[in-house]
């Protein structure tokens, strides 16, 4: 019998990974390509890619509505090139263009992009929240670029050609690096835990639904864009029980079903009492807050982990980059936000400290460009 | 050798993450104390160990029938509802729920009865001296927890042997 040590352990998981990952299996995810034109724009319905960064950029003094559609021809341009795994023009490394690995840019319009084009904007900031304990250098922001993609220098190579291009109408705000499962270590389409372990987004609408068209498009094909950093408090989480930990949430968190059913799709039964006569699912629980019934008010949640340099005392700064898509923030955002600032009893144990709106534009053909039916 | 020390720092770390999970907060005390004869019911009041949250009661006669309470509202380690018009005599369970301050939810149940006129009760002044809080039970949902780490300690304990024998048995 083989001795049961450390190293064999190892070794073992070594040998599982290289056979699971076949040479066939890595070459389809990285060549694998996500369509650029349409009339919606890619980065929202599509599957949500390992990696992302979202970087928010400021207009320069005197960019005008000209000026503007100058920057947006110029960084579409680049956009429908790198995602198609094609070098952007003038591309000092040409060579990162390939693997695309389901590369997507999407670009979003902030309140302050509008007031530059002299354009009325369609959205305002939020409104402020108790919670909220908001820091200037991850809010706001004029002009988003999200960029997401399965292999990790992908998305750096296009993030250095989307803010070179840039540079000279606007300067960056803020970058937020985020991450979930690599490619290809689970199933496609599962839910995805965030690093405090929960499940998170089992509740999102499925793309491809009428209830996911009701809630993520407009009907000139926008949609709105939530995006906040929420940073878990890992280290009084870390002292919160398994019991503590799913009273919180609602769910198991072994499974992500709700405490009132087995399986994570099963839906919460809210009525429920325990032995006291008291819901099971507490009158406080994160999912009970978040709950909304009408498909129309619901809202996709896309969010990335991020986790930053540990501390010198070796504390993490980690959380979540919340980016939801909603047809209007006002209708579906707020309302949720407002209950759950309220009360949740998950507030105790994560802070939100950025937050920033986007329209995201509809998307364009191969002649037209992002932004053309606000800018030209 | 290493993986024995391993171990051990592993079992030690177990043990006093359980310490942690063991200091959730607890009822100290409830007027009306569990199982007390009270004249009257003007407020019940629960008082735990450290200051609680989210706080929920409910009060019910012998058939299961609800008297309606007043939001129970939370100052530090005190716990407070009032009925909305005062009970008939006869015996009664107060429910209840909070949120102890390490996030653990707790609840129990506290039975007593209630002696004399309705009439009365509606008469007494919030003031009166009540009887000297006795110390209540408390159902701790979290002993399926507390086992859950009982059971990981004894594997852990286990498996170590197993592979301290295995290394005597080969070396």
């Amino acid at each position: 019998m083989a001795e049961l040590t450390r190293r064999g352990l190892l070794a073992g998981g070594v040998v599982a990974g290289v056979v699971a990952l076949t040479p066939a299996a890595s070459a389809r995810a990285g060549e694998t390509v996500v369509p650029f034109h349409g009339p919606r724009q890619a980065g929202v319905a599509t599957e949500p890619q390992a990696h992302a960064v979202f970087v928010a950029l400021d207009l320069r003094k005197g960019i005008d509505r000209d000026a503007l559609a100058r920057m947006m021809r110029l960084l579409t341009d680049d956009a429908r090139r790198l995602t198609q795994g094609r070098p952007a023009l003038a591309d000092t490394e040409p060579e990162l263009a390939t693997p695309a690995a389901r590369l997507t840019v999407t670009f979003g319009f902030g309140p302050g992009l509008y007031a530059h084009a002299d354009v009325k904007s369609p959205i305002k900031p939020l409104p402020s929240f108790s919670i909220d304990k908001l820091e200037k250098r991850w809010t706001g922001g004029d002009l988003l670029v999200q960029i997401c993609a399965d292999d990790p220098l992908t998305v750096s190579h296009a993030l250095r050609m989307i803010v070179k291009d840039a540079r000279s109408f606007a300067t960056v705000r803020w970058t937020q690096r985020g991450f979930r499962r690599a490619a290809g270590t689970q199933p496609g389409g599962q839910t995805q835990r965030n690093v405090m372990g929960q499940l998170d987004g089992t509740a999102n609408p499925k793309p491809g639904t009428p209830d996911f068209d009701l809630a993520v498009w407009r009907p000139d094909d926008t949609t709105q864009l939530v995006v906040r950093r929420i940073r878990a408090e890992l280290e009084t989480w870390d002292a919160a029980d398994v019991v503590a930990r799913e009273f919180t949430i609602g769910r198991r968190l072994s499974t992500g079903a709700p405490l009132t059913g087995a399986r994570e799709q099963d839906a919460p039964d809210f009525a429920a009492k325990g032995a006291h006569g008291f819901p099971v699912i507490s009158e406080y629980a994160h999912i009970r807050r978040a709950h909304v019934g009408d498909p129309r008010l619901r809202i996709l949640r896309r969010p990335y982990n991020y986790d930053e340099d540990v501390t010198a005392q070796g504390h993490a700064d980690s959380g979540l980059i919340f980016a939801s898509y909603q047809a209007d923030i006002e209708r579906q955002f707020v309302p949720i936000q407002r209950q759950l600032a309220e009360a949740d009893l998950l507030n105790e144990w994560i802070t939100p400290i950025g937050s920033a709106v986007f329209v995201i534009p509809r998307g364009c053909d191969e002649k037209g460009w992002i932004g053309q039916e606000v800018l030209s | 050798m290493r993986f024995l020390a391993l171990l051990a720092a592993m079992v030690a770390t177990l043990v006093a993450g359980s310490a942690t999970a063991l200091a959730h907060d607890q009822l100290k005390a409830s007027d009306p104390a569990k199982n007390a004869t009270v004249e009257s019911l003007d407020e019940i009041t629960l008082t735990f160990s450290a200051g609680v949250r989210f706080p929920a009661m409910v009060l019910h006669d012998a058939a299961g029938t609800a008297v309606e309470l007043t939001r129970p509202e939370t100052e530090g380690k005190l716990l407070t509802a009032r009925p909305l018009s005062a009970p008939p005599p006869g015996k009664y369970v107060i429910g209840w729920r909070v949120v102890s301050s390490d996030g653990h939810p707790i609840e129990g149940e506290i039975p007593f009865t209630l002696a004399g006129a309705a009439a009365e009760t509606a008469a007494t002044p919030a003031s009166t001296p009540v009887t000297r809080p006795v110390s209540a039970s408390e159902d701790d949902s979290g002993g399926g927890g507390r086992l859950w780490i009982v059971g990981g300690v004894i594997a852990l304990l286990g498996l170590g042997f197993f592979v301290a024998m295995g290394r005597r048995k080969t070396g």
